[in-house]
């Protein structure tokens, strides 16, 4: 039973056993709902124009199309939807390239148990988030503080 | 036994040599006596012609004795004595000639009391003559025993020059002997050397050619293992980046989706406390640290940035984890917006960078160390330098003794057109590669 109220997130990632413990993870709480999952960045962007979701989840290393440029091309069709990147890259390169095709947030892999709930809540509310390991070193300038 | 080409040449070349020598020396001596019988065929000639010449100088003792009786004039006198003094020298000559053959020395012994005789004779006359004899009967009383003195002495000097004639018929005939076993040494010996010559061209040229074979083999064989080298490069890069892209795309992405899982089975049946709430902790630890650990493997194996975002970028994210796990300070200086340079390029360099700063880490003792990279002029340049202790030159000097880490690194800078070098001293290691700075669409960046 689907709340009414709940965030309908999408989940575009080319892993269906991660694609599965994220809709396990998130669907315990009533207050995010799994509207739709993609394999890829090409039909992340199909799935986001046709459910518009109030979240995605994005990976970045997909075949056909990177989670880079599937933001990219969200942006231009859903300016506010938030686009929380997961990755197991944690350089500052990734991170500000992430930002700068418009992602709201970045969770780096190796601790998403630790982070995926606070980052998904965080940028549900259009403020951007950082995994705790990247927060030491400030990557790029392209990473909006959250009082932007 | 099993000769070897070397031996089987050396032998070969030996029996030839010994042959050259026999026929040589058989050559030498059959000249040798060639010259010899020519000596003597000349010295008989010679002898011949002195009898001849002994028989003269008598009729010119003769013959000047004779006018003097004749005319009674005193000058033919001088001339007389003179003769005489010139037969006796004659005769000395042809004794001399002649002191190797007793049979002609007996013969010239014979000789010597006839012409003494014949000379005492017209002596005689000549006195006769200046006593006031008359010049007839003096030249009667000459031509009386001329005949009786003169024919003994024809017939010793012919018994000479028939003896002479026979020796040099004999002589003659073993001159043309030698001449004719000469003549077949010297044909032999040529042919010989010939043949040698012949079989020595035909050894040779298929020696060269052999020779060429091998060398055009061994450059075959060489070009194979270069080629084989930089596929076993180009195969373990492939097979890094494979195994990378395994470990990140699959065991990775398990381990994340075990660790929400986890998190999920912990609020289902949640709330955990005591042990239960110490394993879900510990659990979780663990799936992060293993996930950590898969990915810096990943990484380490094959740079995603690399590939994402370039070699400056790659190299400093090597460079910050290698400090971390090493403590040696690096300080890097690259250009950001350099043109991205062919994957090979770029993963050759950053391999080498990472070689060179795992040696710095292994054996150079330095705590710190710089990378430098610069592009110009269509090539890219890698510096890497630290303050330790140096690579020993015997060691340096020495391809075959460095280690598989830096004939790797001259191995991808060689496949790729450019140059490596080292430079070692007390003061420290640097590494310098050079490379044409081809792009991604295969021009020059």
């Amino acid at each position: 039973m689907v709340a009414a109220d709940s965030y309908r997130v999408l989940v575009v990632d080319d892993e269906a056993a991660l694609r599965s413990a994220l809709r396990a993870f998130l669907e315990v709480s009533s207050k995010w709902h799994v509207c739709g999952e993609a394999v890829d960045g090409e039909e992340g962007v199909r799935e986001a124009a046709r459910l518009e979701p109030n979240l995605i989840i994005m990976d970045i290393a997909m075949p056909r199309m990177d989670g880079i440029q599937a933001t990219r091309e969200i942006r231009k069709i859903l300016p506010d939807t938030p686009v929380l990147m997961l990755s197991f890259h944690d350089s500052p390169h990734m991170v500000a390239a992430s930002f700068r095709a418009g992602a709201t947030g970045y969770v780096v892999k190796t601790s998403i148990a630790r982070d995926l709930l606070q980052a998904v809540e965080t940028v549900s509310r259009r403020e951007s988030f950082l995994s705790e390991d990247l927060r030491d070193e400030r990557p790029h300038s392209a990473v909006p503080t959250r009082d932007e | 036994m099993k000769w070897t080409l070397e031996s089987r040449a050396i032998l070969i070349g030996a029996i030839v040599l010994a042959l050259f020598l026999v026929i040589g020396s058989v050559q030498y001596a059959t000249i040798h006596d060639l010259v010899n019988s020519l000596e003597w065929v000349t010295h008989t000639v010679a002898v011949g012609s002195q009898v001849g010449t002994v028989q003269d100088a008598l009729s010119r003792c003769g013959a000047e004795a004779r006018r003097f009786v004749t005319t009674g004039d005193a000058s033919p006198l001088g001339s007389y004595g003179l003769a005489v003094k010139n037969l006796r020298a004659r005769v000395e000559d042809l004794s001399e000639m002649v002191a190797d053959n007793p049979d002609q020395k007996a013969r010239i012994a014979e000789l010597r009391p006839l012409l003494d005789r014949r000379i005492e004779t017209l002596n005689q006359a000549i006195a006769e003559r200046q006593r006031g004899g008359s010049s007839a009967a003096v030249i009667a009383e000459l031509d009386r025993v001329a005949l009786a003195q003169t024919d003994p002495i024809r017939q010793v000097t012919d018994e000479i020059r028939d003896e002479e004639n026979r020796l040099l018929g004999e002589r003659r005939a073993k001159t043309e002997m030698n001449r004719r076993r000469a003549t077949l040494l010297v044909a032999v010996g040529s042919l010989f050397a010939v043949v040698v010559v012949i079989w020595g061209a035909v050894a040779l040229h298929r020696d060269v050619a052999e020779r060429n074979r091998a060398e055009a083999a061994l450059r075959s064989s060489e070009d194979a293992l270069r080629d084989l080298s930089g596929r076993l490069l180009q195969s373990q890069d492939d097979e890094r980046r494979r195994l990378a892209r395994e470990l990140h795309d699959g065991t990775a992405q398990i381990l994340a989706a075990m660790q929400l899982h986890l998190v999920t089975l912990e609020s289902l049946v949640a709330p955990a406390q005591g042990p239960a709430q110490s394993s879900f902790l510990q659990l979780s630890e663990l799936l992060e640290r293993g996930s950590r650990e898969i990915r810096t493997m990943s990484h380490l194996l094959h740079p995603p940035l690399l590939e994402h975002t370039g070699l400056g970028s790659a190299i400093r994210w090597y460079v910050k984890g290698f400090s971390d796990r090493s403590g040696i300070k690096v300080e890097v200086q690259t250009e950001e917006n350099w043109p991205r340079l062919s994957p090979e390029t770029e993963t050759a360099l950053f391999r080498i960078a990472q070689e060179a700063l795992t040696n710095i880490h292994r054996h150079s003792g330095s705590s710190t160390a710089r990378i430098k990279v610069g592009m110009g002029d269509g090539r890219i340049g890698l510096e890497i330098s630290d303050d330790g202790r140096g690579i020993p030159a015997d060691v340096l000097a020495t391809p075959a003794r460095l280690g598989v880490g830096i004939r790797g690194m001259m191995e991808r800078v060689r496949l790729l057109g450019g140059k490596l070098s080292i430079e070692s001293g007390r003061w420290g290691t640097t590494v310098r590669a050079e490379l044409p700075a081809e792009g991604r669409d295969g021009l020059k960046a």
